[in-house]
């Protein structure tokens, strides 16, 4: 199957659902589509710059602290959502110059570090963010809204991966992946790209936590800055397919429906079963279930960088009919 | 590749049924009572107790008949101490298991984003076990507080400090809602009073290691010294006092007033006061029975966090039994006058906020390893001894 | 300013500190292996320990034998059966199963244990009087066993044979096959070496927190923050990391209010890694 037509059943399903579901259905799509952003989002730095680490929360955190402020002074939800984003991109971009010197799990352990600095800041600036007491938000009467935006935000989240997946930037940023120093030597201008992703990953990060504090209409931070949203949303790209255009929704959608399935039925057992089945994964699907699949051969998940590898095959002279 | 289409729409159909799918309706026909409460998470210990009670309190009631001639059955999840998986899960008790009744989850952060979802719905949802005031202010009308509300927590300290004319105090206190809730409660006390407080400080969950609020203290030298916090934290509190040989005249917290800080705490706990706002020896209506049936069933004495859910499931099945309904508005319009006596006291709401007002506080002390009131007059089981005696005046 | 009880306060943290990093030392600062299971290790040695002293009745020195060979023995199996299969992926993958395996140990330990805290009282919960100041007895155990066993480690590392096969597998996996050193065996050793101070760690702290299935969480990080600030592999390193974050966060909460001053930690481990990688000290084994 082609990867826009994947993207377009993606899209309509995401449509009708509300038509369907009832209003838990819903709130369970308002999660999922949460983690599809955060997972996405991680994906770019972790993924394709090969820059994984364990502190995205700190820009859904700033995000969900920065939209909730803006909307106990009135500003509309939408638009604190926006400037939440606005927020995740420019704290991204210095703290991107400064962070990625660091590389591997200096890096990794790094970001985490400064997730806890954030989380810390939001107990500790007691006067604007009220501490641990947390902001009350005015709730909103029904989920539709929240849950169109979010949709929108993880739609393009996905094209920005497929469309990331066939560029330049994308491969530059394989590269780097790869080989930072010889991706440096050929001309690839390593620290500003990883600097781009970075910044580009805290963007969906800053306004789906604005989203998330305006579905809750209560923010603490503990909920911002949970490392259990961390680690989740990390499980989920690696178990779907670090690197990879569908991978992240895999992840995302398996990973919630199993969970919501075992915490109903074994609420004393799911974590321990949780836990099992993510070391099945990385005992038997090391490189995730979308590069697992496409390695079986199984036709319903797009190559990745099919349109790049049509064109190698083309200057081949052996175009095969798709 | 159409052709796989159909199947994994199927596919996908059966697997939402089967998790969204409600189960299918029994011959019994019981009510109905959804929770969800921390089973995993940093709440998971202080959430047990109060789970525990509500199932006694299903067992018991089941015994007697039921309520209104029905069993009464438990729809209960685990919302992981997380306020946000609380949201959902009530969603989901609402709209898909479609039960009768609600009880709130454990802690305030949770109960605030679930009473939101149960205004939304226009369902009553009983706060059994949220004392931040800020989750009743928000004018939700669906909220009703069973549990007790800040100012019971707090409201027998002034009367001890003013009897050993005592006049200055630190608090140090886990940061969280409840928590700053009664620290404004205390400090609004303190300005009446004429109390010093001398220093007031917040330490982040987690926190484990106490030397440098100790080190203030000694310094200070306050009389009284206040955490509101978890009985970890009450725990590792009295042993680090007594690892560097520190000791206010007063140690007051309500992380005292668990059963886990008696055990753990051993001999070190001996003496330390607890805010509570219930104790198994109360002579309140059902007490009796109530603290012998948990006993027995699980083998130690139940605690204010156990109580509260025991009321709050109380209150409920009291107002649905004199109503004879389920109809939520007209359960909510009864519980606006209705009063009436639970396991921890009086039971009366402020009709307009649904703030609990009815449940008094008390303080207790740990003597010989168990707790004895010593706060109000009325429920005093022994003798406060104060000041603390020093450690190595203790056997 | 209590300045005198503040340095003490401070060190004898430092103590507990370098205590959770000892054994985590070995398999994240040596083998490189990101231990997210580490602090559970830690939690359930701690369990374990109550459990024995104060569910059986045994002395405490019991389970200070007893303890850290069982969680030895869970280290090797863990290595020997998981870990080893996934030894030559990216690193991701170690963080994505030993999170598993955490999660896994946490809802075992809530199923065994339940939720509630315990403690062990009247064990070294005393306190000992220096030149006027009052010393915790567990934490001074704490501080003395901590130090001598990361010297002893050290010297392990260094002088002995097996020392010098556990570093070539970590420096050079190819050099130590070619040199006759069985990889497997080498790091399943090291690992079950690294839980098993993970467990002397545990039973040595049980008397000073309260101890529950979720206490890991707690203490996984400033684990890794003592070892970054001290150096990757360096013990020496670590032990006087841990002394100066313990220092740092009893003077800073002291200054600034117990939230900065957990804070500090963090932002010492950050400003470490962006100024001196290699450590404060420069000596770390795998830089």
């Amino acid at each position: 199957m082609k990867a826009p037509l994947l993207i377009a059943l993606f899209a309509l399903l995401l449509a009708v659902v509300p038509l369907f579901g009832g209003d838990y259905v819903l709130a369970f799509c308002v999660q999922l589509l949460v983690f599809v952003s955060l997972a996405y989002s991680w994906n770019l730095i972790g993924g394709y710059a090969g820059y994984t680490h364990f502190g995205q929360v700190t820009f859904f955190g700033l995000g969900a602290y920065v939209g909730a402020l803006l909307m106990q002074s009135g500003v509309h939800w939408l638009l604190a959502a926006a400037a939440a984003a606005l927020s995740g991109l420019l704290v991204a971009l210095p703290l991107g110059g400064v962070m990625l010197r660091l590389r591997g799990p200096f890096f990794a352990i790094g970001m985490y570090g400064m997730a806890r600095v954030f989380d810390s800041l939001a107990l500790g600036l007691d006067d604007i963010t009220q501490g641990g007491t947390g902001l009350y938000l005015t709730p909103l009467g029904n989920l539709y809204g929240i849950y169109a935006a979010l949709a929108v935000i993880a739609v393009v989240m996905l094209i920005a991966t497929y469309r990331l997946d066939n560029s330049r930037f994308g491969l530059q940023l394989l590269a780097i992946r790869e080989d930072e120093q010889a991706a440096e030597a050929m001309g690839i201008r390593t620290a500003r790209l990883k600097i781009a992703a970075f910044a580009a990953s805290a963007i969906a990060p800053g306004a789906v936590g604005s989203l998330y504090a305006t579905y809750l209409s209560y923010i603490d931070p503990s909920t911002a800055f949970g490392s259990m949203t961390e680690l989740t949303t990390i499980a989920m790209v690696l178990l779907g397919g670090l690197g990879t255009v569908f991978g992240p929704l895999i992840g995302a959608v398996l990973m919630s429906v199993v969970n919501e399935f075992l915490w109903s039925r074994f609420p004393e057992l799911y974590l321990g079963l949780v836990g099992c089945i993510i070391l099945a994964a990385v005992l038997f699907m090391p490189r995730g279930i979308a590069s697992f699949v496409v390695k079986r051969g199984w036709r319903g998940l797009p190559v990745p960088r099919e349109h790049l590898r049509r064109i190698a095959l083309r200057a081949r002279g052996a175009v095969p009919h798709v | 590749m159409f052709q796989s289409l159909p199947r994994t729409l199927a596919a996908l159909g059966l697997l939402t049924a089967v998790l969204f799918g409600a189960p299918t309706a029994r011959a019994a026909d019981p009510i109905k009572i959804g929770i969800a409460l921390s089973m995993t998470g940093n709440l998971a210990d202080s959430a047990g107790h109060y789970r525990k009670a509500i199932e006694l309190w299903r067992d018991m009631i089941n015994q007697k008949g039921g309520l209104l001639g029905r069993p009464v059955e438990l729809v209960l999840y685990d919302e992981r101490s997380d306020p946000a998986t609380a949201a959902r899960l009530y969603e989901r008790l609402i709209t898909v298991d479609k039960v009768d009744l609600l009880i709130a989850p454990w802690g305030s952060a949770s109960t605030a984003t679930s009473s939101a979802v149960a205004e939304k719905h226009k369902r009553l949802l009983i706060n059994a076990g949220g004392a931040s005031e800020k989750v009743q202010e928000r004018g939700f009308r669906y909220t009703v507080q069973t549990a007790a509300p800040i100012s019971a927590y707090v409201e027998g300290i002034a009367p001890l400090m003013a009897k050993y004319k005592y006049d200055s105090m630190v608090m140090v206190s886990r940061d969280f809602n409840a928590a700053r809730d009664m620290s404004a409660a205390l400090e609004k006390i303190a300005k009446e009073k004429n109390i010093k407080i001398l220093n007031s400080e917040y330490f982040p969950a987690g926190s484990t290691d106490f030397s440098s609020n100790i080190a203030k203290g000694r310094q200070l030298g306050p009389d009284v010294w206040v955490s509101l916090a978890y009985p970890n934290e009450a725990i590792e509190l009295v042993r680090q006092f007594r690892a560097t040989n520190y000791l206010p005249k007063v140690f007051i917290s309500n992380g005292v007033s668990q059963e886990d800080f008696l055990k753990a705490a051993g001999k070190d706990g001996e003496y330390a006061i607890g805010m509570s706002l219930y104790e198994p020896v109360m002579k309140t209506k059902g007490n009796a029975e109530f603290a012998k049936a948990f006993v027995a069933k699980y083998g130690y004495e139940p605690g204010y966090f156990a109580g509260f859910g025991y009321a709050g499931a109380t209150v409920l099945a009291e107002v649905v039994t004199k109503t004879g309904s389920l109809d939520q508005d007209k359960l909510r319009a009864e519980l606006d006058t209705y009063e009436t006596d639970t396991v921890l006291g009086h039971h009366k709401i402020e009709p307009k906020t649904g703030l609990q007002v009815g449940v008094k506080g008390l303080l207790i002390q740990v003597r010989n390893g168990k707790r004895e009131i010593i706060w109000p007059t009325e429920f005093k089981t022994i003798d406060e001894v104060l000041p603390l005696p020093a450690w190595e005046q203790r056997s | 300013m209590p300045v005198w009880e503040l340095l003490v306060g401070g060190i004898l943290l430092g103590g507990l500190y370098a205590l959770m990093a000892c054994g985590l030392n070995l398999i994240f600062g040596v083998m490189g292996v990101i231990n997210f299971a580490h602090g559970d290790f830690l939690a359930v040695a701690a369990l374990i320990t109550v459990s024995l002293v104060v569910g059986l009745g045994l002395p405490f020195i019991v389970a200070v034998v007893v303890v850290p060979l069982l969680l030895a023995a869970f280290g090797y199996v863990f290595q020997a059966v998981i870990l080893r299969r996934i030894a030559n992926g990216p690193v991701i993958m170690s963080v994505l199963a030993t999170f598993a395996v955490s999660t896994i140990i946490v809802n075992g330990a809530i199923l065994v244990w339940g939720g509630s805290y315990r403690g062990l009282p009247g064990v070294l919960g005393g306190s000992v009087e220096l030149f006027g100041l009052h010393l915790s007895e567990s934490r001074l155990v704490a501080f003395v066993v901590a130090m001598t066993g990361s010297l002893g480690v050290w010297w392990f590392l260094r002088r002995t044979r097996f020392g010098r096969a556990i570093r070539s597998v970590a420096q050079a996996p190819e050099l130590a096959t070619i040199s006759g050193i069985s990889i497997d065996r080498v790091r399943n050793v090291t690992f079950a070496l690294g839980a098993g101070m993970a467990g002397l760690g545990g039973v040595l702290m049980a008397p000073t927190f309260a101890a529950d299935p979720q206490l890991g969480s707690r203490f996984l990080i400033k684990a890794f923050a003592v070892i970054i600030v001290g150096g990757m592999g360096s013990y020496p390193g670590a032990m006087a990391g841990a002394l100066l974050l313990g220092v740092l966060e009893v003077f800073g909460s002291y200054w600034f209010g117990p939230t900065i001053g957990s804070a500090l930690l963090f932002l010492v481990m950050l400003a470490t890694l962006l100024v001196r990688p290699q450590g404060l000290f420069g000596i770390g084994l795998r830089t």
